[in-house]
């Protein structure tokens, strides 16, 4: 919610720019772009209560119009402005004052006297904002004294400043400081509005906003009130020191000196909300090392082949390691049944057995392709069958017709499956048929047998087997791997911190000493198993062939190797722009405590967070993202001694442990109200700003940059 | 050496020379490959081993190109008898194992 208290929609001086001039339609439509909630209409030396009628009805509830000029002040003949905002509800009035006070001038000539103001516009609930020091032309102290000392209420007497920073320094100097943009041209508007104070507190109108002016304690417990919180009775210390503590829905901030014993109590809300159900772990800056968090070492790290689209081979591992060699036919045999003259006159006459057997293997393959096709077909019909939601996507129609095309196409194949197979039949029962007769023959006659085979076909159809699957093997074992690339953080000008997974098959030749196996793999066997699978592949029609797949199977821990899973080898590492990286201890808290705040989370209990981060990284990104969770009603709780968290994150709730010499005490409190209350109340109220600025490190700097409107003012 | 080309299945088939070696030592069957290389397989012992050897031999040749043998012999004796018969049955077997090389892709690529 931003508040943007200087603003022009009319060109009214002659040096105004042009941009100035806005109707209601365009400012409604600019403003909806934005986040500002609450607008002052400052125009020189005017107001035009018909344009601000317009401009109020049109926006609606989006943004609240204040009524308001900025009037050019002489004092002692020193020219300054001074902005007056009135009660809208005295909008009519404030307009019939400021017209009184025009007769007869021009927005250019006109000037006013501070008393002159005073008395003209005291009476209509004014918020009075000068210009202050470089934000010109401005009033000097003695003018700002003189208005304190006519103004009827001085805590409405504000000092406009430049920009964020002047304001936070005139806040940590007891000025009740802020800015406007002060717009030239509303076309930039949208831009410029992103540097506008936020509203910590959510203003529903101007009385409110008076009152938090005031430091009304009862308004500012009104709105804390809305947030949601929840009232915890922790037993931390023992039953000698309850401690009663509400935990808001946005950011709890809980500091002290060293030694208080806020660890403690964080560790005692995280199991007290452990207890209810809402599981949360502490995050705890430097207990935890980003390689631990990334794994680097890999030590929960698995992947297997199927996952990087690579056959894992563990079918033609287990068949190479059961290989053996077929046997041929000794020449013997053919010898010896020719050495014997066929006497059986039957035998002779019996010419099948002279046939030769049919290659079987072919129509075999033959069979089994078209088998296979059928399958697959079966499996997709039966997949339409069975996916209810392609049913009803695509429509019966259009499945009916796609059913009867596969049925069409399954019966055709069911045939030519049908053919196939009778030609194996075929094929199997003549080999059969021969074989039964020479045996028969050899039997009966006492004859030696015919030999029905040379060998050769069993023998090359072996190898031919371990040539397929050793190829398999060693090209599955060839394909390379594309890193996986996680994600770290952001290290800001350095680049964006990715963490990188190598991965490689070894193939026998691979040597990186950061390459470690994958899981429980060791790097020995899989080096020589690689190194066996090239020598198995290089001699597959060699007679040395079964003697490198037993080499093979002899090595140490063969056994370990029973898929291409078991040569995986990964290298895990950080990179910055795809070169290695290794982040320091103060870059991995950075990216640690982002990645913890960017985690959805229904809480962040954060032991700590400053612990090795620069004062910058956690202004510029840790406060933001604490407040964008604390503005989506996350329970945030802070323990802290850095300022820039514990001021700069205006916190809903501040709690604050002391110690002294009789004992602990824990009060609660807020940045609005600036006040801790002591919570057995036996201590005195405490100054939350005093207090902060005492107990945090970087304290005095944090108030001194702040610049929020309120506060501690 | 290369006596004829024969053409099955749409594949041009080498018909390679099978001869039998016959000395006082031993009887050998002589498979002449194109490259002018015969591989002999010993009859008169067996020696499975070599026959084996032969036969890798003879698939690296299968993977270059389709063969068969024919035995040429002018005197008609047991070895004769023996390595027609065996030539015979070879021959299906190589018709055969080309073909599941060639299913399996596993034939070399003709330059």
């Amino acid at each position: 919610m931003k508040i943007d208290i200087h603003t022009h929609t009319k060109k009214c001086k002659t040096g105004d720019s042009e941009h100035r001039n806005i109707d209601a339609d365009r400012f409604e439509e600019i403003i909806r772009l934005t986040d500002v909630k609450i607008l002052a209409i400052t125009n020189h030396n005017h107001f035009d209560l018909t344009q601000f009628i317009e401009i109020k009805e049109k926006i609606g509830d989006a943004c609240q119009i204040w009524p308001g000029i900025e009037l050019d002040i002489v004092e002692s003949g020193r020219k300054a402005h001074l902005i007056v905002l009135s009660n809208p509800k005295r909008a009519k009035e404030f307009s019939e004052t400021i017209d009184e006070l025009l007769v007869g001038k021009t927005a250019d000539n006109f000037t006013i006297s501070i008393e002159k103001t005073v008395s003209s516009f005291d009476s209509l609930d004014p918020i009075y904002i000068a210009h202050y020091f470089g934000k010109t032309p401005n009033l000097l102290n003695e003018d700002i004294d003189r208005l304190t000392s006519l103004v009827s209420n001085k805590n409405r007497i504000m000092k406009e400043a430049s920009n964020s920073i002047s304001a936070g320094i005139f806040i940590s100097h007891g000025h009740n400081s802020i800015f406007g943009s002060d717009v030239h041209n509303w076309n930039d508007y949208q831009e410029i509005s992103k540097t506008l104070p936020d509203l910590r507190l959510p203003v529903e109108s101007y009385e409110q906003f008076c009152l938090l002016l005031e430091k009304d304690n009862a308004t500012i417990n009104t709105i804390l009130d809305k947030k949601t919180k929840e009232s915890l009775q922790l037993n931390v210390f023992g039953i000698a020191e309850l401690i009663e503590l509400d935990i808001f829905n946005d950011i709890n901030i809980l500091f002290g000196s060293k030694g208080t014993g806020k660890t403690e109590i964080l560790r005692s809300i995280s199991k007290y909300y452990n207890d209810l159900g809402f599981e949360n772990n502490i995050y705890e800056s430097n207990s935890k090392k980003l390689e631990d968090v990334f794994d680097l070492k890999g030590r929960e790290f698995d992947v297997n082949c199927a996952e990087l689209g690579i056959d894992n081979c563990a079918e033609e591992i287990r068949r190479l390691r059961s290989a053996s060699e077929k046997n041929v036919t000794s020449l013997s045999s053919f010898l010896r049944y020719f050495s014997v003259d066929e006497t059986n006159r039957i035998s002779r006459n019996l010419k099948i057995k002279n046939y030769t057997q049919e290659d079987r293997s072919s129509p075999e393959r033959d069979f089994k392709e078209v088998q296979d096709i059928y399958n697959e077909f079966e499996d997709f019909l039966e997949y339409i069958d069975n996916e209810e939601t392609l049913q009803e996507v695509v429509g019966e129609e259009l499945i009916n017709e796609l059913k009867s095309v596969l049925n069409k196409i399954n019966v055709k194949l069911k045939l030519d499956s049908q053919n196939k197979f009778i030609d194996l039949k075929s094929v199997t029962l003549f080999n059969q048929l021969i074989t039964v007769f020479v045996e028969e023959i050899a039997r009966k006659t006492g004859q030696p047998q015919k030999p029905t085979t040379t060998g050769f076909s069993a023998y090359a159809s072996n190898r031919i087997e371990i040539e397929r699957d050793i190829s398999k093997i060693n090209s599955c074992i060839s394909q390379s791997i594309e890193p996986e690339v996680a994600y770290v953080g952001n290290l800001g000008e350095k680049g964006h911190l990715f963490c990188q997974t190598n991965l490689t098959i070894q193939n026998g030749s691979f040597v990186n000493t950061n390459y470690q196996p994958v899981k429980t793999a060791t790097k020995s066997p899989q080096k020589n198993a690689a190194t066996k699978f090239v020598l198995i592949a290089r001699h597959v029609y060699s007679s040395s062939l079964f003697e490198k797949i037993t080499e093979f199977k002899q090595i140490d821990g063969s056994e370990t190797i029973n898929s291409i899973n078991d040569l995986l080898l990964f290298y895990r590492h950080f990179t910055i722009n795809d070169e290695h990286y290794t982040p320091s201890t103060g870059e991995s808290s950075m990216v640690l405590l982002h990645n913890e705040l960017s985690e959805e989370k229904e809480m962040y209990l954060i032991d700590e967070p400053e612990k090795s981060l620069g004062n910058d990284y956690i202004s510029d990104v840790i406060v933001p993202l604490l407040k964008q969770r604390a503005q989506s009603g996350k329970k945030i709780i802070i323990v802290t001694h850095d300022a820039n968290i514990a001021v700069r994150t205006l916190p809903y709730n501040s709690i604050y442990r002391e110690h002294d010499a009789n004992g602990y005490y824990t009060y609660s409190g807020n940045p609005f109200s600036n006040n801790l209350n002591c919570n057995i109340g036996e201590k005195e109220d405490l100054d939350w700003k005093e207090i902060s600025m005492k107990t945090l490190e970087g304290g005095r700097q944090a108030f001194g940059e702040r610049g929020k409107i309120y506060g501690n003012t | 050496m290369v006596d004829r080309l024969s053409v099955k299945e749409g594949k041009y088939m080498e018909t390679l020379k099978a001869s039998i070696a016959r000395t006082e030592a031993k009887t050998s069957l002589l498979l002449h490959m194109s490259d002018g290389i015969a591989l002999e397989i010993e009859l008169t012992e067996d020696k499975p081993i070599e026959v084996k050897a032969v036969f890798n031999k003879i698939i690296s040749y299968l993977k270059k190109g389709k063969f068969n043998f024919e035995v040429e012999d002018d005197k008609e004796d047991l070895y004769l008898h023996v390595c027609t018969e065996y030539i015979e049955q070879l021959n299906a077997e190589l018709t055969s194992i080309y073909s599941e090389l060639e299913d399996y892709e596993l034939l070399d690529e003709q330059e």
